[in-house]
């Protein structure tokens, strides 16, 4: 198996986790923290909503301009 | 219907600068145009809930995630599982990007590019990001 087939599989596997988070959060919503509860505690705090917004605007510079 | 109507404006706004971009390219003005209108739209949003006490409910806050989550209704360590993935990803991101040859260990930016390519993908994308700001300012 080549490196970049084994990288792309570990993507794969994130993504899976990631779905699997959801999904599972939404389920037990009551006991199991999801993505979106983990935001929101994040963004409770000013310098940690300072912190996404700005982790964002760099996202999207990185990607469409620069 | 009523749901439709609220989220309309955020869907039409997201295809538009999506459309617009999907005729620009990186490393250009009119890309980078783009881009800061789209910083600037989300950031628009903040002063709106700063200086509005009853903003509209697009733009407004949502409510707190509920009391059994956020004030210790279990252990910490139910925390992790939503920090795993986000984890794993940065942690992932970080590796492929310190190894070399780039095609043998694509990064996730790399993988994107792919999509990026033809303008319907550049255009999701670009709609996708800015959906992505509004969620993070809205939460």
């Amino acid at each position: 198996m080549s490196d970049r087939t084994v990288t792309i599989l570990v993507w794969m596997l994130i993504g899976g986790l990631g779905g699997a988070v959801l999904v599972t959060a939404r389920r037990l919503r009551t006991r199991v923290p999801g993505l979106g509860d983990l935001v929101t505690v994040v963004a409770g705090r000013p310098a940690g909503r300072a912190v996404l917004v700005v982790a964002w605007m760099r996202l999207g510079w990185h990607a469409f301009a620069r | 219907m009523t749901r439709f109507v609220t989220w309309a404006p955020l869907g039409t706004a997201a295809v538009l600068l999506g459309l617009a971009a999907s005729f620009t390219h990186p490393f250009t003005g009119p890309a980078d145009t783009v881009v800061a209108v789209g910083i600037l739209a989300v950031l628009s949003i903040v002063a709106v809930q700063r200086w509005q006490s009853d903003p509209p409910a697009l733009l407004a806050r949502r409510d707190p995630i509920p009391l059994a989550i956020a004030d210790g209704g279990g252990p910490g360590w139910r925390w992790l599982v939503p920090a795993a993935p986000l984890v794993a990803l940065l942690g992932w991101e970080a590796f492929t990007y310190a190894s070399s040859p780039r095609s043998a260990h694509p990064t996730l930016s790399v993988l994107m590019d792919g999509t990026d390519r033809s303008p319907f993908g550049h255009a999701a994308m670009v709609a996708g990001w800015l959906v992505l700001g509004w969620y993070l300012v809205t939460r």
